[in-house]
């Protein structure tokens, strides 16, 4: 079941940046940027607002707690790396930190908090996707 | 130190924290549907406010920009849901990395649709991305293999006994 969900979760958060990319080749992205992510984001609620209705749903306080918590964290996150770019912080600093950075931490927050077990292939994968995310994210 | 890298580590201690409250959600047994809806709620009003108030043009826009964005945000929420749904059968050290290696995907679309050049760079990350993804998967087979012994020598005991 993991790696069914996984395999959705991989092509779906790596199709979902291209809309980006399409829209910078109409030559869009410039002045449009704000109204696009607007759209993005307003998309994917009605999605979810729509399975919420289905399956009768009501969010429980915790639902509504993270939910809010992660929610501004992602818009954090997002904010926090272009507003880094935009203040002549070079791509090859940024990216590999905020990207390669969040996988070490959330790996050794596993670790710490939850108590994971990480097994010495899975310690090979971690290093290798960091270093694969820091080139790869370097422009 | 800089406002920029003040920036960087606001982007890098944000991530870091949604990831490790995707896998805390999980402990507090939140449901991935009502957690991930709301998890979108709140960038879309704030980014909507931000258009609508901060931005010329409003949401006076060219149809290109829904008809992009309305499939390519649903990919993204139907990410979330999934993701946070297989942090109840995984360890969220194997999910994170394997959602933030999907950044592979862009990159050879870009190269197939688009004809961007790689570089050596570029193609020796995607290379790289490959391999961990695969180290990810036999360290989650072993797991499981482990797990699987664990229960069978339990259950050989208890029936003996």
């Amino acid at each position: 079941m993991w790696l069914r969900l996984m395999i959705v979760a991989f092509f779906g958060n790596g199709l979902s940046p291209f809309g980006l990319k399409i829209i910078t080749e109409h030559h869009l992205s410039g002045r449009y940027q704000y109204q696009y992510l607007a759209s993005w984001y307003l998309s994917g609620t009605i999605l979810l607002a729509a399975v919420l209705l289905k399956q009768k749903a009501w969010p429980s306080r915790w639902e509504i707690a993270l939910g809010f918590l992660m929610g501004i964290a992602s818009l954090l996150g997002q904010t926090g790396t272009v507003m880094a770019l935009s203040r002549n912080v070079t791509g090859a600093v940024v990216f590999p930190l905020v990207l390669g950075g969040s996988v070490f931490f959330v790996t050794l927050g596993g670790r710490v908090l939850f108590k994971e077990k990480i097994g010495t292939y899975g310690i090979l994968g971690v290093t290798l996707g960091i270093v694969a995310l820091a080139l790869l994210a370097i422009p | 130190m800089t406002s920029g890298y003040l920036f960087a580590i606001l982007g890098l201690s944000s991530f870091s924290v949604l990831g490790l409250l995707s896998k805390f959600s999980e402990t507090k047994a939140c449901r991935p549907g009502p957690t991930t809806a709301l998890m979108y709620v709140w960038p879309t009003v704030l980014v909507s406010a931000f258009a609508a108030f901060f931005q010329d043009a409003g949401f006076r826009v060219p149809l290109t920009i829904p008809y992009v964005a309305v499939p390519f945000g649903a990919c993204g929420a139907l990410a979330s849901l999934t993701f946070l749904a297989s942090l109840r059968y995984g360890k969220i050290s194997s999910s994170w990395l394997i959602i933030n290696l999907s950044a592979l995907l862009p990159a050879v679309l870009s190269v197939v649709i688009y004809k961007e050049r790689v570089g050596a760079r570029k193609g020796f990350a995607v290379l790289l991305a490959i391999v961990a993804l695969g180290l990810v998967y036999k360290d989650r087979q072993l797991e499981q293999a482990q797990r699987k012994g664990s229960e069978e020598s339990g259950s050989k005991q208890a029936s003996a006994i």
